[in-house]
Protein backbone atom coordinates (compact mmCIF):
# COMPACT_ATOMS: atom_id res chain seq x y z
CA UNK A 1 0.00 0.00 0.00
CA UNK A 2 1.34 3.60 -1.35
CA UNK A 3 0.85 5.72 2.19
CA UNK A 4 2.31 8.98 2.32
CA UNK A 5 5.63 9.88 4.34
CA UNK A 6 7.29 13.03 5.48
CA UNK A 7 10.82 13.48 4.76
CA UNK A 8 13.18 16.47 4.35
CA UNK A 9 15.68 17.00 1.99
CA UNK A 10 18.48 18.97 3.32
CA UNK A 11 21.16 20.25 0.81
CA UNK A 12 24.91 21.29 2.02
CA UNK A 13 28.22 22.58 0.35
CA UNK A 14 30.18 25.57 0.20
CA UNK A 15 28.20 27.61 -2.83
CA UNK A 16 25.12 29.27 -1.76
CA UNK A 17 24.27 29.86 -5.63
CA UNK A 18 24.58 26.39 -6.20
CA UNK A 19 22.29 25.23 -3.33
CA UNK A 20 19.59 27.62 -4.28
CA UNK A 21 19.89 26.65 -8.17
CA UNK A 22 19.67 22.78 -6.96
CA UNK A 23 16.50 23.49 -4.82
CA UNK A 24 14.84 25.12 -7.90
CA UNK A 25 15.71 22.53 -10.34
CA UNK A 26 14.27 19.59 -6.95
CA UNK A 27 10.67 22.24 -6.93
CA UNK A 28 10.13 21.70 -10.73
CA UNK A 29 11.21 17.93 -10.49
CA UNK A 30 8.85 16.91 -7.15
CA UNK A 31 6.05 18.70 -9.82
CA UNK A 32 6.62 15.59 -11.89
CA UNK A 33 6.81 13.23 -9.60
CA UNK A 34 3.83 13.81 -7.09
CA UNK A 35 5.85 14.71 -4.37
CA UNK A 36 4.11 17.95 -2.12
CA UNK A 37 6.35 20.32 -0.29
CA UNK A 38 4.70 20.95 2.90
CA UNK A 39 6.87 23.90 3.75
CA UNK A 40 9.11 26.54 2.79
CA UNK A 41 12.79 26.09 2.50
CA UNK A 42 14.82 27.20 6.12
CA UNK A 43 17.92 28.29 6.08
CA UNK A 44 19.78 27.09 9.10
CA UNK A 45 23.30 27.49 9.86
CA UNK A 46 25.58 24.32 9.36
CA UNK A 47 28.46 23.03 11.16
CA UNK A 48 31.52 23.04 8.62
CA UNK A 49 32.88 20.54 11.33
CA UNK A 50 30.84 18.23 10.76
CA UNK A 51 31.45 17.17 7.32
CA UNK A 52 35.51 17.18 8.10
CA UNK A 53 36.29 20.85 7.56
CA UNK A 54 36.43 23.61 9.49
CA UNK A 55 35.58 26.43 7.06
CA UNK A 56 33.05 29.26 8.26
CA UNK A 57 30.85 29.83 4.61
CA UNK A 58 29.45 26.37 5.04
CA UNK A 59 25.35 26.97 3.68
CA UNK A 60 22.55 24.45 4.34
CA UNK A 61 18.71 24.98 3.24
CA UNK A 62 16.21 22.12 3.75
CA UNK A 63 12.82 21.62 1.88
CA UNK A 64 9.64 19.50 3.77
CA UNK A 65 8.21 16.63 1.50
CA UNK A 66 5.32 14.68 1.70
CA UNK A 67 5.12 11.37 -0.66
CA UNK A 68 4.94 7.83 -1.11
CA UNK A 69 8.47 5.92 -0.65
CA UNK A 70 8.52 5.18 -4.24
CA UNK A 71 7.79 8.97 -5.57
CA UNK A 72 10.35 10.40 -2.17
CA UNK A 73 13.19 7.74 -3.58
CA UNK A 74 13.66 9.31 -7.24
CA UNK A 75 14.55 13.02 -5.34
CA UNK A 76 18.24 10.39 -4.68
CA UNK A 77 18.43 10.89 -8.30
CA UNK A 78 17.40 14.07 -8.53
CA UNK A 79 20.29 16.58 -10.92
CA UNK A 80 22.33 18.57 -7.83
CA UNK A 81 25.21 20.95 -8.51
CA UNK A 82 28.25 19.79 -8.17
CA UNK A 83 29.96 19.83 -4.81
CA UNK A 84 25.91 20.35 -3.42
CA UNK A 85 25.42 17.23 -0.58
CA UNK A 86 21.68 15.64 -0.99
CA UNK A 87 20.46 14.00 2.15
CA UNK A 88 16.95 12.64 2.18
CA UNK A 89 15.61 12.03 5.99
CA UNK A 90 12.69 10.19 6.72
CA UNK A 91 10.31 11.66 9.59
CA UNK B 1 84.65 20.52 -7.33
CA UNK B 2 81.63 18.37 -6.89
CA UNK B 3 81.50 15.08 -6.96
CA UNK B 4 78.66 13.58 -8.87
CA UNK B 5 76.93 11.46 -6.42
CA UNK B 6 76.34 15.18 -4.22
CA UNK B 7 73.16 15.77 -2.42
CA UNK B 8 73.64 19.47 -2.25
CA UNK B 9 72.54 21.35 -5.37
CA UNK B 10 70.52 24.27 -5.41
CA UNK B 11 66.77 23.87 -6.98
CA UNK B 12 65.48 26.88 -5.74
CA UNK B 13 63.39 27.69 -9.07
CA UNK B 14 62.06 24.15 -9.34
CA UNK B 15 61.00 25.09 -5.28
CA UNK B 16 59.29 28.29 -5.88
CA UNK B 17 58.14 27.15 -9.88
CA UNK B 18 56.29 24.22 -7.24
CA UNK B 19 54.74 27.28 -5.55
CA UNK B 20 53.71 29.34 -8.25
CA UNK B 21 52.33 26.12 -9.91
CA UNK B 22 49.93 25.36 -7.01
CA UNK B 23 49.09 29.08 -6.46
CA UNK B 24 47.68 29.04 -10.16
CA UNK B 25 45.86 26.14 -9.81
CA UNK B 26 41.58 25.91 -9.73
CA UNK B 27 40.26 24.76 -5.94
CA UNK B 28 36.57 24.17 -5.47
CA UNK B 29 35.34 22.74 -2.35
CA UNK B 30 32.29 20.77 -2.08
CA UNK B 31 30.73 18.24 -0.39
CA UNK B 32 30.59 14.37 -1.93
CA UNK B 33 29.67 11.13 -0.78
CA UNK B 34 33.24 8.99 -1.36
CA UNK B 35 33.23 4.88 -2.59
CA UNK B 36 36.37 3.18 -2.24
CA UNK B 37 36.45 0.39 -3.98
CA UNK B 38 39.56 -2.06 -3.35
CA UNK B 39 40.44 -6.12 -4.93
CA UNK B 40 40.75 -8.15 -2.30
CA UNK B 41 43.82 -10.06 -1.76
CA UNK B 42 46.30 -8.20 -4.38
CA UNK B 43 49.05 -7.36 -2.29
CA UNK B 44 49.69 -11.33 -1.56
CA UNK B 45 48.90 -12.53 -4.71
CA UNK B 46 51.30 -9.84 -6.66
CA UNK B 47 53.71 -11.50 -4.99
CA UNK B 48 52.92 -15.44 -6.29
CA UNK B 49 51.99 -13.69 -9.65
CA UNK B 50 52.52 -10.40 -10.72
CA UNK B 51 51.32 -10.80 -14.16
CA UNK B 52 47.97 -12.59 -13.32
CA UNK B 53 47.26 -10.03 -10.58
CA UNK B 54 48.09 -7.16 -12.32
CA UNK B 55 45.57 -8.52 -14.59
CA UNK B 56 42.84 -9.28 -12.06
CA UNK B 57 43.55 -5.31 -10.92
CA UNK B 58 42.81 -3.90 -14.64
CA UNK B 59 39.58 -6.04 -14.81
CA UNK B 60 38.59 -5.18 -11.38
CA UNK B 61 38.95 -1.52 -12.27
CA UNK B 62 37.57 -1.32 -15.34
CA UNK B 63 34.68 -3.22 -14.02
CA UNK B 64 34.22 -0.87 -10.67
CA UNK B 65 34.32 2.00 -13.73
CA UNK B 66 31.78 0.60 -15.89
CA UNK B 67 29.46 0.44 -13.12
CA UNK B 68 30.13 3.35 -11.52
CA UNK B 69 29.26 5.41 -14.63
CA UNK B 70 26.29 3.64 -14.85
CA UNK B 71 25.42 4.74 -11.22
CA UNK B 72 25.24 8.34 -11.48
CA UNK B 73 29.15 8.21 -9.96
CA UNK B 74 32.32 10.09 -11.26
CA UNK B 75 35.86 8.38 -11.11
CA UNK B 76 38.26 10.03 -9.61
CA UNK B 77 41.07 8.01 -9.75
CA UNK B 78 42.32 4.36 -9.58
CA UNK B 79 44.89 3.44 -7.15
CA UNK B 80 46.74 0.21 -8.50
CA UNK B 81 44.16 -2.02 -7.06
CA UNK B 82 41.40 0.11 -6.07
CA UNK B 83 39.02 2.78 -7.76
CA UNK B 84 38.06 6.04 -5.48
CA UNK B 85 34.66 7.79 -6.82
CA UNK B 86 32.27 10.05 -6.00
CA UNK B 87 28.55 10.68 -5.87
CA UNK B 88 25.97 14.04 -4.81
CA UNK B 89 24.73 11.60 -1.93
CA UNK B 90 25.37 8.11 0.30
CA UNK B 91 22.69 6.37 -0.93
CA UNK B 92 23.54 6.60 -4.49
CA UNK B 93 26.75 5.38 -3.53
CA UNK B 94 25.73 2.70 -1.42
CA UNK B 95 23.71 1.28 -4.33
CA UNK B 96 26.10 1.19 -6.39
CA UNK B 97 28.62 -0.09 -4.15
CA UNK B 98 25.83 -3.10 -4.14
CA UNK B 99 25.35 -3.25 -7.76
CA UNK B 100 29.09 -4.16 -8.10
CA UNK B 101 30.00 -6.36 -5.63
CA UNK B 102 26.63 -7.82 -6.67
CA UNK B 103 27.92 -8.51 -10.51
CA UNK B 104 31.56 -9.47 -9.22
CA UNK B 105 29.20 -12.13 -7.33
CA UNK B 106 27.45 -12.94 -10.62
CA UNK B 107 29.95 -13.26 -13.39
CA UNK B 108 33.38 -12.46 -12.41
CA UNK B 109 33.98 -15.48 -9.33
CA UNK B 110 38.09 -15.39 -9.07
CA UNK B 111 37.74 -11.46 -8.18
CA UNK B 112 36.82 -9.95 -5.37
CA UNK B 113 36.03 -6.33 -4.06
CA UNK B 114 35.20 -4.97 -0.98
CA UNK B 115 34.12 -1.15 -0.78
CA UNK B 116 34.12 1.71 1.98
CA UNK B 117 32.28 4.88 1.99
CA UNK B 118 31.99 8.03 4.11
CA UNK B 119 30.94 11.82 2.70
CA UNK B 120 32.19 15.17 3.47
CA UNK B 121 34.06 18.35 2.09
CA UNK B 122 36.49 17.81 -1.06
CA UNK B 123 38.60 20.54 -2.40
CA UNK B 124 38.16 19.19 -6.59
CA UNK B 125 41.46 20.26 -7.82
CA UNK B 126 42.17 20.89 -11.54
CA UNK B 127 45.47 20.65 -13.49
CA UNK B 128 46.06 20.55 -16.76
CA UNK B 129 44.68 17.18 -16.75
CA UNK B 130 41.96 15.13 -14.74
CA UNK B 131 40.37 17.20 -11.64
CA UNK B 132 41.78 15.07 -8.73
CA UNK B 133 40.48 15.08 -5.22
CA UNK B 134 41.92 15.69 -1.65
CA UNK B 135 40.37 16.12 1.81
CA UNK B 136 39.57 13.98 5.23
CA UNK B 137 36.91 11.73 3.32
CA UNK B 138 39.14 10.43 1.19
CA UNK B 139 41.95 9.50 3.99
CA UNK B 140 39.10 8.70 6.06
CA UNK B 141 37.61 5.50 2.88
CA UNK B 142 41.60 4.31 3.38
CA UNK B 143 41.94 3.95 6.75
CA UNK B 144 38.43 2.70 6.71
CA UNK B 145 39.18 -0.08 4.80
CA UNK B 146 41.02 -2.60 6.86
CA UNK B 147 37.53 -2.73 8.58
CA UNK B 148 35.81 -4.35 5.83
CA UNK B 149 35.87 -7.40 4.21
CA UNK B 150 34.94 -9.73 0.92
CA UNK B 151 31.74 -8.45 -0.42
CA UNK B 152 30.91 -5.68 2.20
CA UNK B 153 30.57 -1.98 2.67
CA UNK B 154 31.57 -0.26 5.63
CA UNK B 155 30.08 3.08 5.63
CA UNK B 156 30.33 5.56 8.68
CA UNK B 157 27.89 5.21 11.29
CA UNK B 158 26.83 9.10 10.45
CA UNK B 159 25.90 8.52 7.13
CA UNK B 160 24.71 4.95 7.48
CA UNK B 161 21.51 7.71 8.40
CA UNK B 162 21.65 8.86 5.12
CA UNK B 163 20.93 5.27 3.50
CA UNK B 164 19.34 3.36 5.75
CA UNK B 165 15.67 4.17 4.77
CA UNK B 166 16.79 3.96 1.07
CA UNK B 167 18.60 0.47 0.71
CA UNK B 168 16.52 -2.38 -0.88
CA UNK B 169 15.23 -4.75 1.42
CA UNK B 170 16.92 -8.04 0.42
CA UNK B 171 17.56 -11.53 2.48
CA UNK B 172 21.05 -11.31 0.80
CA UNK B 173 22.09 -7.92 2.64
CA UNK B 174 22.46 -8.01 6.10
CA UNK B 175 23.20 -4.98 8.41
CA UNK B 176 25.88 -5.19 10.83
CA UNK B 177 25.06 -3.55 14.07
CA UNK B 178 27.46 0.25 14.78
CA UNK B 179 31.26 -0.94 15.85
CA UNK B 180 33.64 1.70 17.38
CA UNK B 181 36.73 1.65 16.08
CA UNK B 182 40.11 3.83 16.26
CA UNK B 183 41.69 4.97 13.04
CA UNK B 184 45.38 6.36 12.69
CA UNK B 185 45.04 10.14 13.01
CA UNK B 186 41.41 10.09 13.60
CA UNK B 187 39.06 10.47 17.18
CA UNK B 188 37.32 7.05 17.77
CA UNK B 189 34.38 6.97 15.65
CA UNK B 190 31.44 4.12 14.74
CA UNK B 191 31.28 2.36 11.62
CA UNK B 192 28.80 -0.29 10.27
CA UNK B 193 29.49 -3.14 7.83
CA UNK B 194 26.65 -4.15 5.56
CA UNK B 195 27.68 -7.62 3.95
CA UNK B 196 25.98 -9.33 0.44
CA UNK B 197 25.90 -12.57 1.10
Amino acid sequence: MNVNKSAQVVLTGYDKPKIDKTIKSLIEYTKKINVEIVNSQTEISAKSKLWGCEKDNLEQKILFLNGTMDDLRKILYAKTEDGIYLQLLLK
Amino acid sequence: MKTVNSFDKNYSQEVTGARTFVKKLNRVSGIYAVAHFDLIGSTKNIQKNQEATITQMLIHNKICNNIIQKNGGTIIKELGDAVLATYPNAPMACQCALNVIYNFKKYVKDIVTKVTITAGTLEKVTTQQMPDVYGVPVNLCNRMSKHTSKNSIVIEEKRYEDIKSWLPRDNRIKFGRPKKVELNDFKPMFIRKITFY
